[in-house]
């Protein structure tokens, strides 16, 4: 059986087979450079070869005499190090940052100069998910430098902290943390921070991972922190003193703490008039309690409540029902189902393919089901406005944790009808009530009452009205704004 | 977890409520009650819809009779092929036949459902309460809501006052009150409401005719709708009534003379033979109906003190108004009580053209 024998023919890599005097150790590639007794070490892909040989071999080439030390002196780069003499872990950690270590053979010093090729990264395109008609269409890619520079350009303040951690043991993700030293109150900083350093993890791929890994409650259906891809959002919520953390190679800025109701903002609200953005979100409120309890209002009360129906409505709904061989729970959990079927099928497949779903679903599904005498015409369409209604809360999270939250409702209210749906509804409060965000309360401007961050709640108004920062935050500077003096920043040192 | 499983437990262990899906119950929209053929028995109709298709449906009508009404419930739901539902009754009839000898034995099973509303109809049927159901007079009452539709758009839109379930068991069990029911007749292609049935405690002793319910409906209550049909010697018209308004004034007390002041705001719509442009010929008007409506309201309360009932609840106006009031006393001295009707009518407009 040889033909499983593995091993023994593979040849060793083609790189390691190179010239006598390049040696291959840990991937890295050690070379005599030909100027003087001046050695090179560095990870081929990493660095830019063009920079090194125009750059610094030239440099070595000019300055052939000098010592180690005075060539670390001279040579003209921002970003080097010297070390008199490193251990192979060192010098092992800063290659794979990306660095060319430069050592004389006669001495131990060893000079490590930052040549990390240029990325080629995602260009800077228009937010996908939070796309607004108005206002700034620059969204995160994912180089952190990139999203430090659009967060940083929009707020040119010293106060702006930005610490950077390392996160997951073999990804070494580097996670900014970001807020404003004289608005954040420091607990909340604190928490962020802790929570981040405590994470013990092989790999950090995007800040999802991290969102899931740090919040209050993982048990929670409930999301506990936004993510945005719009750094204007980013920006503003620093300004009302929450923190924010951006990861590396997500294109997703990251912050708390929130309340629920910020899960119902769009950022479009605050571009447009403070009329139609308060009409748009007491749309969205709506449109969230319909979502979750228009299907098993119409289950309890087709089911155990027919006395509830006015009686202009009744001969509709019971003429509507009467070829319908399923009990009202089955029909609408199968309607569900469907609607959550097709959504998942067009999120799985390539936009062109995904458009024929709609056409599938919406027509074939939905009309040949109550044709078939399936499903009631009159469910159809209150599932069909119901998904629809999940889909206008702007965080996605959200909106997934809403549509799930829909499918215990309508089984409990198949079990004991409004009785068991007060239940669940009772269930949902107590949990929210109890749930928080980075220690603060998650349901804040409702319960504790906080009436002046009513302002820009379930309405915005206008922002000659919002003067004062959110008050569950504790923030340091509570205003935003006054009337009777002119305010100073600030500027650290 | 240990909680969760519990919780979950109570779900299935419990079951499920009693189901009353929408399309496996028989919707009792009316009921009505006769006199059956045989002594102590009463016959029950119901009125209910039955659906043939998505599309179709039909109004279905079954009898039965009984010596109480959950008999006839039973019996009619031996003859039905989904279990009977009167979560959305409307409209409850009785025949005057039954009226006459009493109808709350009838009325206490469907005061003690929680499931049958407050705010349904009662009437009373000049004809069996059975034929008066098993008719759909050409089509008009094709979805069961005939009755209860013409009662409450005659309530809001014009003389008869606002009357239904909860009213007549608050006048039932009122010391000084009596309930009073719409008064409905069959004709040959509709129902009418013809008056109203008074009646002393259970019993329905009496009626009044259409011309009174207005009258009745301004002693009654306040209300912003009705119309009001004039007859004088040399002219005859309609008013129509914008606004009523009345107070209680006791005037001697211990209630021995009370006065009714009823303020009507109105508009002539209708009048022959007069220039109602002229301000004169208007103050004129209002003279000769509020003179005609006072008459009418004292022959009217005259009529309820000689059959000693009190269904404008006379007597509960005093006792709202009287410290230390003695219900007896004013029980035996209601048909001597000295009760006047002052009406302040003010006609505001006699229409656009000059």
């Amino acid at each position: 059986m040889r033909f499983f024998k593995t091993g023994k023919s593979i040849k060793s890599h083609p790189i390691a087979e190179k010239k006598e005097n390049k040696q291959l150790d840990n991937n890295i590639l050690w070379q005599e450079t030909g100027i003087s007794d001046w050695e090179s070490g560095y990870i081929e892909s990493l660095i830019s070869q063009e920079r090194f040989n125009k750059e610094v071999l030239r440099f070595l080439q000019d300055h052939k005499m000098l010592s180690s030390k005075e060539m670390y002196e001279q040579l003209p780069f921002g970003n080097k190090h010297w070390n008199e003499n490193p251990d192979k872990k060192t010098i092992n950690a800063m290659v794979l940052q990306g660095c060319v270590a430069l050592k004389k053979s006669s001495s131990t010093g060893m000079i490590f100069v930052h040549l990390m090729k240029e990325q080629t990264v995602r260009a800077i395109s228009v937010p996908e998910v939070e796309f607004s008609v108005i206002g700034p269409k620059e969204a995160f890619n994912e180089a952190l430098e990139t999203n430090l520079v659009l967060i940083q350009k929009r707020l040119p303040t010293s106060a702006l902290q930005i610490e950077l951690i390392e996160i997951g043991l073999r990804t070494k993700t580097k996670v900014a943390v970001l807020y404003l030293k004289d608005v954040a109150n420091e607990q909340n900083v604190k928490t962020l921070k802790d929570r981040l350093a405590g994470i013990e993890y092989d790999h950090i791929l995007d800040s999802s991972y991290l969102i899931q890994m740090i919040e209050d409650n993982k048990m929670s259906i409930f999301p506990q922190f936004i993510d945005t891809e719009r750094p204007d959002r980013i920006v503003a919520s620093l300004i009302e003193g929450k923190v924010a953390f951006i990861t590396q190679g997500s294109p997703h800025g990251v912050y708390g703490p929130v309340s629920i109701l910020e899960f119902f903002s769009a950022f479009d609200d605050y571009f447009v008039s403070w009329h139609i953005a308060s009409l748009f979100r007491l749309m969205r409120m709506v449109a969230v309690f319909f979502s979750i309890f228009a299907t098993p209002l119409y289950v309890s009360v087709i089911t155990y409540h027919p006395e509830l129906i006015p009686d202009d409505l009744l001969t509709t709904l019971t003429t509507s029902r009467t070829d319908i061989p399923f009990p009202p729970v089955l029909e609408a959990l199968f309607l569900e189902l469907t609607i959550e079927l097709l959504r998942e099928a067009g999120a799985r497949l390539p936009t062109k393919v995904g458009q024929t779903i709609g056409i599938v679903g919406g027509i074939v599904i939905g009309t040949a089901s109550v044709e078939a005498g399936l499903t009631s015409n009159v469910l159809l369409i209150i599932v069909a406005l119901s998904a629809l209604a999940s889909f206008t809360t702007p965080v996605y999270r959200m909106s997934n944790a809403i549509r799930l939250v829909r499918f215990p409702m309508i089984i409990l209210s198949g079990f004991w009808g409004l009785l068991s749906l007060t239940l669940g509804l009772m269930m949902i409060i107590s949990h929210l009530l109890a749930l928080t965000s980075l220690g603060r309360p998650y349901l804040a401007p409702i319960y504790p009452p906080r009436l002046s961050d009513w302002k820009d709640s379930f309405v915005r108004l206008p922002f000659y009205v919002q003067k004062e920062r959110p008050k569950q935050l504790k923030v340091k500077e509570k205003r935003k704004m006054s009337w009777w003096k002119k305010r100073d920043i600030d500027e650290f040192e | 977890m240990k909680k969760i499983i519990l919780l979950f437990m109570c779900f299935l262990l419990s079951g499920c409520a009693e189901r009353e899906i929408l399309d496996d119950i028989t919707i009792v929209r009316t009921l009505g009650f006769d006199k059956a053929s045989k002594d102590n028995e009463i016959k029950g109709t119901i009125n209910y819809p039955i659906f043939i298709n998505e599309q179709t449906f039909k109004m279905k009508y079954l009898s039965a009779s009984g010596e109480t009404s959950k008999e006839i419930r039973n019996e009619l739901n031996e003859m039905t092929a989904r279990p009977l539902f009167v979560g959305k009754l409307n409209t409850v009839l009785f025949s005057e036949k039954l009226a006459r000898e009493g109808i709350m034995e009838t009325l206490d099973t469907l005061q003690r459902d929680p499931g049958v509303g407050r705010a349904i109809y009662l009437g009373i049927t000049k004809q069996s309460a059975e034929s008066v159901l098993s008719d759909d007079y050409d089509q008009i009452n094709l979805d069961g809501n005939y009755f209860s539709n013409l009662i409450k758009q005659n309530e809001n839109y014009s003389n008869l006052p606002y009357l239904n379930f909860h009213t007549f068991l608050y006048a039932f069990f009122a010391d000084c009150m009596d309930p009073v029911m719409p008064y409905l007749s069959k004709k040959s292609n509709a129902v009418k409401i013809t008056g109203l049935a008074l009646f002393k405690n259970d019993k329905m002793v009496g009626t009044i005719n259409e011309h009174q319910i207005l009258i009745f409906k301004t002693l009654y209550q306040k209300f912003n709708e009705g119309s009001y049909q004039f007859k004088s010697k040399n002219y005859k018209g309609n008013l129509e009534i914008l606004k009523s308004k009345l107070h209680y004034k006791i005037i001697k007390k211990p209630h021995q003379k009370v006065m009714i002041a009823v303020d009507v705001k109105g508009r002539l719509t209708e009048y022959t033979k007069v220039n109602a442009g002229d301000p004169k010929v208007v103050k004129g008007i209002e003279n000769t109906i509020k003179k005609e409506l006072e008459n009418n309201a004292s022959e009217l309360i005259r009529k309820f003190q000689d059959l000693n009932i009190d269904p404008l609840g006379i007597g509960e106006h005093v006792r709202s108004q009287t410290r230390g009031f003695n219900s007896k006393k004013w029980l035996d001295q209601y048909q001597n009580t000295d009760i006047q009707v002052v009406y302040n009518l003010k006609i505001s407009e006699s229409g656009i053209s000059q």
